[in-house]
């Protein structure tokens, strides 16, 4: 299949709890792996235990596809993006994912893989122009410059950001872009790499129906145009967005609930007794119906459980067709070390003079701080005997207070966000 | 869950001021109790109360957002770690010395510091400044939650402070801590600019060559032999005391020397290029420990293991 396959991920956690002995939640999604460590006078049993944050969870989708992971808080979807994106810390990751027939791997991961995270900042000093142009020099260094300017030009007009192609993104400090436009812009930037798979975290929230739909027409586009695969996670899409996508997988408590065609979700609630009200749109019932917070959990795991039934029927039918193909691999980017560097050099030389919490102002505060302080002790100008320990004051003040002014720049650098490094 | 949150907090801090309070208190212990000591002891009263008043600002903050921007641009193949790094140090180095010609002019405009070293000044100053960027970008790529990097930071500055040899002679630390004066870059820096900047002769002074002459002091070059010519003060104020007048030197030497028997760090032995390459070692050390750090933080990677079902 060339395309993304995925099979009986699961992702497990390991710690200790303390349930009440005799008690514990059935329907979690724990097992015990530990002795239980209580004693006649404790009515608290200490057990180790592994929890199961996603189990089996297998899909796929083709080139020219869009996945959308769906399912409410805490189903599991980001850990299984995470675990897609070999970014899956603090916990065990098993299973079999293949990009077009190649186990996924950090270098195939860096060569034919972006991932574009829920908050991806962009430079904020930068303008998207200027953020596209460098993105193209570190992707494509091989290309001639003007070939590259012409991709950047086509990739502005492709996102529909040369409207603002010449503001300065903002951020935290002052306001630049709206959000659906620094959506489009780290989408820009990912596809500047010309990439095989794209990853999307939740790349419609925050923003109001319409810029959510629009951003879902054109990343499906983009799929079919550009022969990608595209893997997003949305929490609550919209009918019109749901309609946008190629395959739907539902989560619920690290399960698969649904996994198939978006037209065909309607059909398989029908089949297991759950036909869809005329009020509601598929894309509200499959949440509904996959919430244990507001469903009741039997519901919940008879519908898991109808999946699994379905799942293993069609298991035997894949396993029954050809062998998957090797994809057509896109052309890898090359790195070139030198060139990096100095394009990166050019690019933080720009934000050192537009960032005034980089160098500029701290300069200013430098000059200011201890422009106060010498004032403060002019009289040290004469060299005499009472103005040796105030001489002696202003040098400590001129290196601690120097300091102080460093650690306060830190301490705003980091309280906004802003480049420290 | 406000009460078990303000608990934590104020658990916490609790814990970290008596801790901090415990480290500080130990030090004078120390001290001998002679007058010599006084401003030391005047200066350690306020880290008892500077410490724990500074360390709760640091819970204030929240995660540097730059560095997960790099992290995420590696990941996607865009940057190399190794790239990023040294186009970093390249912009880095000379605005820092920008910064510490920003820090240092004032002082040569306003307060008429000594103009024929202001080369050697700069070159001192901004390798403090370079160390202490190279510090903090260290903590930043080593702990990734800003807050508690901050607060790290921030010891770590203080420590710095107290262990510069001003505010506690080095001689009255105990080992190990006496480690932590060798180790971090104020001391030198302090050292190296008070020797630039007394350079020049004192007023209100004049030479004498008389070692047993009354009111001519002088310092000694060996435990035995005074160093001459030595000084004495003309004290033409004749409203101040004997006690309020401190007579210290005729030359920046003898100066320093005097100050040096309250502040052990100031010496007239001139160690500006120790003190540079000290200064420069640590940054170079940190700089080092950043390069790996970020190879570290932005190549990591959970590889998904195949399970073999039998």
């Amino acid at each position: 299949m060339a395309g993304l396959v995925f099979t009986d991920v699961s992702f497990t956690v390991s710690g200790s709890s303390k349930t009440k002995k005799g008690g514990g939640d059935p329907d979690d999604n724990t097992i015990d792996t530990g002795s239980v460590a209580s004693s006649a006078a404790s009515y608290v049993a200490k057990t180790s235990k592994k929890k199961h944050i996603l189990r089996n969870v297998s899909g796929h989708v083709n080139s020219g596809g869009v996945l959308g992971i769906l399912g409410p808080s805490g189903a599991g979807k980001t850990t299984l993006l995470n675990a897609l994106t070999l970014t899956a810390f603090g916990g065990i990751a098993e299973g079999l994912v293949t990009l077009g027939g190649e186990p996924m791997n950090y270098n195939l991961f860096q060569k034919r893989c972006v991932c574009v995270e829920q908050f991806s900042r962009n430079w904020e000093f930068l303008t998207p122009r200027e953020t596209v142009r460098f993105a193209a020099d570190l992707y494509l260094p091989d290309l001639k410059k003007i070939e590259r300017r012409e991709k950047v030009e086509t990739m502005l007009e492709k996102m529909g950001l040369q409207i603002c192609a010449d503001t300065k993104c903002g951020g935290t400090l002052f306001q630049g872009l709206s959000g659906g436009q620094q959506k489009r812009l780290s989408l820009a930037v990912a596809l500047i790499k010309r990439p095989s798979l794209i990853f999307l975290d939740e790349p419609t929230s925050g923003l109001d129906a319409a810029s959510a739909t629009a951003i879902m027409e054109f990343v499906k586009n983009l799929a079919e145009v550009e022969n990608l695969i595209i893997v997003v996670t949305i929490h609550q899409p919209s009918q019109k967005v749901y309609k946008l996508l190629s395959s739907v997988m539902l989560l619920s408590g690290g399960r698969v609930g649904y996994f198939g065609t978006s037209n065909g979700a309607v059909d398989f609630f029908s089949s297991i007794g759950r036909e869809l009200p005329a009020d509601l749109s598929i894309a509200e019932y499959m949440l509904d119906l996959a919430n244990a917070e507001f469903s009741s959990t039997e519901d919940v795991n008879a519908l898991l459980d109808a999946w699994d039934e379905r799942r293993s029927n069609l298991t035997a039918a894949v396993d029954a067709v050809a062998p998957p193909k090797a994809a057509k691999v896109a052309k890898v980017m090359k790195y070139a070390g030198w060139k990096q560097y100095k394009t990166l050099t050019k690019r933080h030389l720009k934000l050192l003079v537009r960032d005034p919490l980089l160098y500029t102002g701290r300069a200013l505060t430098f000059f200011g701080v201890c422009t106060f302080f010498s004032v403060v002790y002019v009289a040290t100008r004469n060299r005499e005997q009472t103005q040796v320990l105030n001489k002696v004051c202003v040098v400590l003040c001129c290196v601690v207070l120097c300091c102080v002014v460093l650690c306060c720049v830190v301490l705003c650098c980091v309280c906004c966000g802003c480049d420290m490094i | 869950m406000i009460c078990r949150l303000a608990h934590q907090c104020m658990l916490g801090r609790w814990m970290r001021w008596a801790l901090g309070s415990l480290f500080c208190g130990y030090i004078p212990m120390t001290l001998k109790k002679c007058l010599t000591r006084l401003f030391s002891k005047l200066f350690l009263n306020m880290w008892v109360i500077g410490v724990p008043a500074c360390l709760g600002t640091v819970s204030v903050f929240s995660y540097t957002q730059e560095f997960a921007s790099i992290t995420s641009e590696v990941r996607n193949g865009m940057v190399s770690p190794t790239s990023y790094y040294l186009a970093n140090a390249t912009i880095q180095v000379p605005a820092m010395f920008f910064l510490g010609f920003c820090a240092l002019l004032p002082q040569y405009l306003f307060v008429d510091w000594t103009w024929s070293n202001i080369g050697l000044m700069l070159v001192v100053y901004s390798t403090t400044l370079l160390a202490f960027e190279a510090i903090a970008q260290l903590i930043a790529a080593v702990i990734e939650n800003a807050l508690l990097g901050m607060m790290f930071y921030m010891n770590i500055w203080f420590t710095c402070f107290l262990f510069a040899g001003i505010l506690v002679p080095v001689e009255d630390i105990i080992w190990p801590l006496r480690a932590f004066c060798y180790s971090f870059p104020l001391r030198w820096c302090f050292r190296s600019m008070a020797y630039l900047e007394f350079d020049e002769n004192f007023s209100g002074a004049e030479f004498c060559d008389n070692a047993g002459e009354p009111g001519c002091f002088f310092h000694y070059e060996s435990s035995t032999s005074p160093m001459l010519p030595g000084w004495s003060c003309v004290n033409d104020e004749s409203s101040r005391t004997d006690a309020e007048f401190v007579c210290f030197g005729k030359t920046g030497a003898q100066v320093i020397d005097t100050l040096g028997v309250s502040y052990s760090t100031l010496s007239s032995e001139n160690t500006v290029a120790v003190d540079f390459l000290i200064n420069a070692a640590i940054y170079f050390g940190a700089k080092l420990c950043l390069l790996v750090a970020l190879h570290y933080r932005t190549k990591k990677h959970a590889n998904i293991s195949e399970v073999i079902s039998l």
